[in-house]
Parts: structure tokens; C-alpha cells; sequence
């Protein structure tokens, strides 16, 4: 866990790119989970949440997915979408 | 030059507040930080020469994986080569065959009938074009020059993403190898 949080980091750091990362689905499972739980957390800080956490966090993961999925396609890199999408969002949950 | 501002933004926000400031610097710094970030990762995706410096150094590198670092392609173990009835790249192999990795496993594809180029007992030599030339996962593929895109097991490795140089490249650190 500590080397892919490293990985994460070195992403942000741009010394390293998404190309490092193993394309591996179950990596972007655990990106998204961790993702997932950082917007729970957060939205259990005060101020308190409006109620609606599941679609906050549905959105969190979701839209960079799709958006992510969507813009590679039309860049015809589909075959980099797990790495992409893995690198974007471990990098949105260490940030988080 | 520092003092003016920071005494307009203490009247601004209030003794009180101030305190508030430096995490909300923090959370500044860390959300440019962010931004800076996700420029990275969608200009390496999608080989844009973007701004925000070393344009020129992501460009040349390809996704998985042009640039493995020289650890990475000491730990390699296993080298599959790709058309080795030429002269060249019968030649790669015979290298390959004796120097280094000859230690370990080194798999090799024919394209014609000459099985010569790799003989022996550690060395395993496969027929066809097919992509389940791959299937023994190698660690890295250097490709041929009678091969080219449209070959199934080109496309194959393509798809999954394998790294793979050529044999003028001899090390993946050195020739840009493009993942898609």
C-alpha cells in the first residue's frame, strides 16, 4: 500500500507518469475505493453533509471515469484508460 | 514588498481569522498541486505537448514503457524475440542466447523454417504469427523488423500493453516503444 501511495506521489510529483502504473483493474478498483473513502470522510467533516453521500461519492469516482473513458476514446488511447484513470484517481484520493 | 500585503489581507479577514490563513494557504498550495497534476497525467495520456515544463521529456516517452529505468531492465529475465530467421535479428538472439540472459529463460519465435538461430537446451523457439505467442508473458518483446502492425501477435502485444523495443533500440530505455 505504501509503494502505491508512493507511486502516487511521484505521479503528482511528475516524476514519474501513469505509464508506470500497471494496468490492472483491480489497481483502479482500489484507487476508486480509496477515492470513495476519502468523500465519505470528508463529508463527514463539519459542516455537516446535505444527505447525500452516495451521490457525492457516485459523482467523485464516476465523472473522471466516464470523463476519462470518453476523452480517450475520442483520442483513439483507449487501450490507457486503466493506467489514466488509476493515476487520476489515487492521485485525487492522496490529495484528499 | 511582503509586510503591505499581508497587513491589507490581516485588516481584510480580521485578527480573528487569521489564523484560518495558513491552512487556507496549504489547501491552496495542495489544490495547485492537484491541477498540476492531472495536466501531468492527461499530457502523458495523451502525448500532448502541453505547458507546465518538460514538454520535450514526456513526449519522447511512450506509455508502458518506453521508460523503465535501467533497475527495471536488469530485472527482465525473460526476452522473447520476435522473427529471427533474418540475419539480424538471428543475430540478436545469438547475442541474447550468449550473453547475460542466457542465465535465464529466453524464448524466441521463428517465422520460417530455420530453427538454427536457436537452438539449446534453455531456449524455447515457437512458430506462427499468432498472438498466443505471448502467452508465456515475457518481460519484454523485442520485435523484428519482418513484423509490423497488423500481425496478430503485434497487435496482441499492443493491446496488452507488454513492453517491447527493437533490436536497433536493444534496451527499452533507449528507443521510444509507443504502448498504443
Amino acid at each position: 500500500m505504501l509503494r502505491l501511495a508512493k507511486a502516487f506521489l511521484s505521479i503528482a510529483l511528475r516524476r514519474q507518469s501513469p505509464a508506470d502504473l500497471p494496468a490492472s483493474l483491480f489497481l483502479l478498483t482500489l484507487a476508486a475505493g480509496a477515492t470513495a473513502l476519502m468523500e465519505v470522510l470528508g463529508a463527514l467533516l463539519p459542516p455537516p453533509p446535505n444527505g447525500q453521500i452516495a451521490l457525492r461519492v457516485a459523482l467523485e469516482v464516476g465523472m473522471p471515469l466516464a470523463f476519462t473513458w470518453v476523452l480517450l476514446t475520442l483520442a483513439r488511447r483507449r487501450a490507457r484508460f486503466l493506467q489514466t484513470a488509476t493515476a487520476l484517481l489515487g492521485v485525487g484520493a492522496l490529495a484528499a | 514588498m511582503i509586510l503591505y500585503p499581508l497587513d491589507s489581507l490581516m485588516r481584510m479577514m480580521g485578527a480573528d481569522k487569521i489564523a484560518t490563513l495558513p491552512i487556507g494557504v496549504l489547501w491552496t498550495a495542495v489544490f495547485i498541486g492537484y491541477l498540476l497534476a492531472c495536466a501531468h497525467i492527461w499530457r502523458s495520456a495523451l502525448d500532448a505537448g502541453l505547458l507546465l515544463g518538460g514538454v520535450h521529456r514526456h513526449r519522447l516517452r511512450g506509455f508502458r514503457h518506453d521508460d523503465r529505468t535501467s533497475a527495471a531492465a536488469e530485472r527482465m529475465t525473460h526476452i522473447h524475440i520476435l522473427g529471427i530467421a533474418g540475419t539480424f535479428m538471428g543475430g540478436v538472439a545469438a547475442i541474447a542466447k550468449g550473453g547475460r540472459f542466457s542465465r535465464h529463460r529466453v524464448g524466441f519465435e521463428r517465422v520460417s523454417a530455420d530453427e538454427h538461430a536457436a537452438s539449446g537446451p534453455r531456449h524455447r523457439v515457437r512458430a506462427g504469427y499468432g498472438a498466443e505467442q505471448l502467452d508465456l508473458k515475457p518481460d519484454m518483446v523485442v520485435v523484428g523488423n519482418a513484423l509490423s502492425r497488423g500481425s496478430p501477435v503485434i497487435e496482441a502485444m499492443l493491446d496488452r500493453g507488454m513492453t517491447y523495443t527493437s533490436a536497433p533500440c536493444g534496451s527499452p530505455n533507449r528507443c521510444s516503444t509507443r504502448g498504443t
